[in-house]
């Protein structure tokens, strides 16, 4: 689930909790297995095959949820966050330090945008084939809200979640005291630059730190605008804080996606958020 | 801009809330082979008092009674997706004399005529039980073999379990066999080879109440059939066959405030030999810190004898006859500790038990005690492992 995962419990004994970890975790593999691009036989892995022969493939009723997600938050983001951006990954190479020539980006992007694929009634078909469908920034924090859904099915009433830097909590500590989450610096990414208390609900965070690469001292972020191919001049971290994981995680990629209008969409979004701007201001209400 | 705020929310909301909760399937509430495999190990020493000299006669046999050493092992382990296979083997070692029969002693009171303190046997117990899991239940075969010197034994038995009521109320249900053979070491007068069968049935039901308590209850029928007598006592003639009923109610609570849980069973046994009983057990099971729990405990017991049973032998009696002291009136009552120290994979264990039977604990009034009734101490360690 890229980056460390943890589960902390309450119960009534090492032994309970131990079990009911496990139970989470389990939801957590079984997604993904389900929707890792490394595996074979992932339902992700069915689609992109089905995709390069452009053809159709039948999804399941999870599957399909995800993808009326997905289309939602296209929608709300005015496309900007797009789960089929993400085959620009062939040409952005970020750990080489190197820009991608302009006309190999122009040769991939016809293959970037969900409105060239065709989505409804449990069908996804693909008249061009090669696009490839990426749930990063969905399935992570999915999977922190199902980690909790087991949990709370199971009883648990105090515990939290976090896979990868995405936290949803099972209501407070026994003692009602909050959960204190550590906000990232993103200019000095392993410290904590903000301490933010979570009685109940999601967090996620995003920043420009998570995969980036300096070009003449310009930063290049992982944050690619699915109509240029190129990154956006981003603010440099938002935090958002959502009743579920999976929300707050969406906000956080779409108030970076959105650049400078960050800010704005924010406020007019509603929750609460801390946004960090390239100059080190804070702002929103979670500070 | 109020609308615009919370229209954008709430499409993101609606759509994640629209994502269909999948059925997961949780160690807790499916049926599920274990994930892990189980190793076990137990070793517990079952220690009978001696017999008072002055319960017995005099100069004859031993005042020693059984000493048992017992070392028990098991595996439990996950067989595929949908099996698993619980083994147990024990195997003991028993030395000490045993009561033979009883006489009427010069004040009236019976006395016992024990055994010389010569017997020694070894007794090997091997239990497989293979169940397989479904969606809403499991289903078991179980099958058994045990052997000693004299006696050797063969069970089998199919057992289930249905969750219904979304998994609130589990339906259970079984049927076992068993052949037992006796082949007592020879005597003049004493039989060379007998045989019993025995055929067991049980229906139950287990309701979780709410969040802290379950409640569940089960009927039990055995019926057996064939030599039903014990070859070594000097007068002991029983009915060749005995059916009974038992009546099985297990109460668990827990309290939530304190980290303990109490567990209640009453058990009514009732047969066609005329005997009845009462069991009523209390354990409470309290969390000291998250790595341990200590469980005192508490047992109360009391029988009506046999139809037939007899203070003191008299062989010229005609029909059935025994003074068996287990067939005879009394009370009792067992104290227990049991700490249990455990940890994600592990678990150590260690208890002590100590039972007292006498003919005043009895419920009703008992007018001729048994002079052998027993007292023990059972003390067991143990651990189990998991990986």
């Amino acid at each position: 689930m890229g980056g460390p995962c943890s589960i902390q419990l309450y119960a009534e004994s090492e032994n309970e909790a131990a079990l009911h970890a496990k139970s989470a975790m389990d939801e957590v593999y079984r997604l993904e297995v389900k929707y890792s691009r490394y595996r074979d036989d992932s339902v992700i892995s069915k689609i992109n095959a089905a995709s390069l022969r452009g053809g159709e493939i039948k999804v399941d009723d999870e599957t399909a949820g995800i993808l009326n997600y997905a289309e939602t938050v296209l929608h709300e983001s005015k496309g900007l966050f797009d789960v089929t951006s993400g085959v620009l990954r062939k040409v952005w190479d970020f750990k080489s330090g190197t820009l991608p020539n302009q006309l190999s980006i122009e040769a991939i992007l016809p293959l970037v945008g969900w409105n060239k694929l065709s989505w409804g009634n449990g069908l996804l078909a693909f008249p061009l084939a090669g696009i490839e469908l990426d749930f990063g920034g969905i399935v992570k924090e999915y999977a922190a809200d199902r980690a909790v859904a087991v949990c709370l099915q199971l009883g648990v009433q105090h515990g939290l979640v976090e896979l990868g830097g995405d936290i949803r909590v099972i209501g407070s500590h026994p003692d009602e005291s909050p959960w204190m989450v550590g906000i990232r610096n993103p200019r000095i990414p392993e410290q904590a630059i903000a301490r933010v208390p979570l009685q109940q609900g999601g967090l996620a965070s995003s920043g420009d730190y998570e995969r980036y690469m300096m070009v003449n001292g310009v930063r290049y972020s992982h944050l690619l605008n699915p109509s240029t191919g190129w990154p956006v001049k981003s603010l440099a971290s938002v935090t958002v804080v959502a009743d579920q994981c999976l929300i707050a995680g969406s906000a956080t990629t779409i108030a970076m996606l959105k650049g400078e209008q960050g800010l704005a969409w924010l406020e007019l979004l509603g929750l609460p958020y801390l946004a960090i701007d390239q100059n080190g201001v804070h702002h929103g209400s979670l500070q | 801009m109020k609308t615009e705020k919370s229209r954008t929310l709430s499409a993101l909301t609606s759509a994640a809330l629209a994502i269909p909760a999948v059925a997961v399937s949780t160690n807790a509430i499916a049926d599920a082979p274990p994930t892990m495999t189980e190793v076990g190990y137990r070793y517990s020493q079952y220690q009978e008092d001696d017999i008072a000299e002055s319960n017995k006669v005099k100069d004859v046999g031993s005042t020693k009674r059984y000493d048992i050493n017992i070392h028990q092992f098991r595996v439990l382990t996950p067989v595929g997706d949908n099996y698993s296979v619980d083994a147990t083997f024990d195997y003991e070692t028993m030395s000490g004399a045993s009561p033979l029969g009883t006489i009427q002693g010069a004040d009236g009171d019976p006395l016992l005529v024990m055994s010389g303190a010569s017997i020694d046997d070894t007794r090997m117990d091997l239990n497989v039980k293979t169940t397989r899991y479904y969606e809403n239940g499991n289903a078991s075969i179980v099958g058994g073999y045990s052997t000693e010197d004299d006696y050797e034994a063969f069970n089998l038995g199919l057992e289930g379990e249905k969750h219904i009521n979304d998994k609130l109320t589990t339906l259970m249900g079984g049927i076992g066999y068993s052949d037992d053979t006796i082949e007592p070491t020879p005597a003049p007068g004493r039989v060379t080879e007998e045989e019993k069968y025995t055929a067991t049935t049980f229906i139950g039901i287990a309701q979780v109440i709410n969040a802290e308590s379950v409640l569940q209850t089960s009927i039990n029928y055995a019926y057996s059939d064939g030599y039903l007598s014990d070859p070594y006592k000097l007068v002991d003639q029983r009915p060749d066959s005995r059916s009974s009923i038992a009546w099985n109610t297990r109460y668990r609570y827990y309290l939530g405030s304190l980290d303990a849980a109490v567990h209640a069973d009453y058990r009514l046994y009732v047969d066609d030999w005329d005997m009845l009983s009462h069991t009523i057990g209390f354990e409470w099971h309290q969390n000291i810190d998250p790595n341990l729990r200590v469980i005192p405990s508490f047992r109360y017991y009391s029988q009506s004898q046999a139809d037939f049973y007899r203070p003191y032998d008299n062989a010229s009696i005609e029909g059935d006859k025994s003074s068996d002291y287990r067939l005879s009136p009394f009370g009792a009552v067992t104290f227990g500790l049991s700490a249990v120290a455990h940890s994600y994979n592990w678990k150590i264990i260690i208890s002590a038990e100590r039972y007292i039977a006498d003919g005043d604990l009895a419920l009703g009034t008992v007018e001729t005690e048994h002079p052998g009734l027993l007292q023990y101490t059972l003390l067991t360690v143990g651990f189990d492992y998991a990986f």
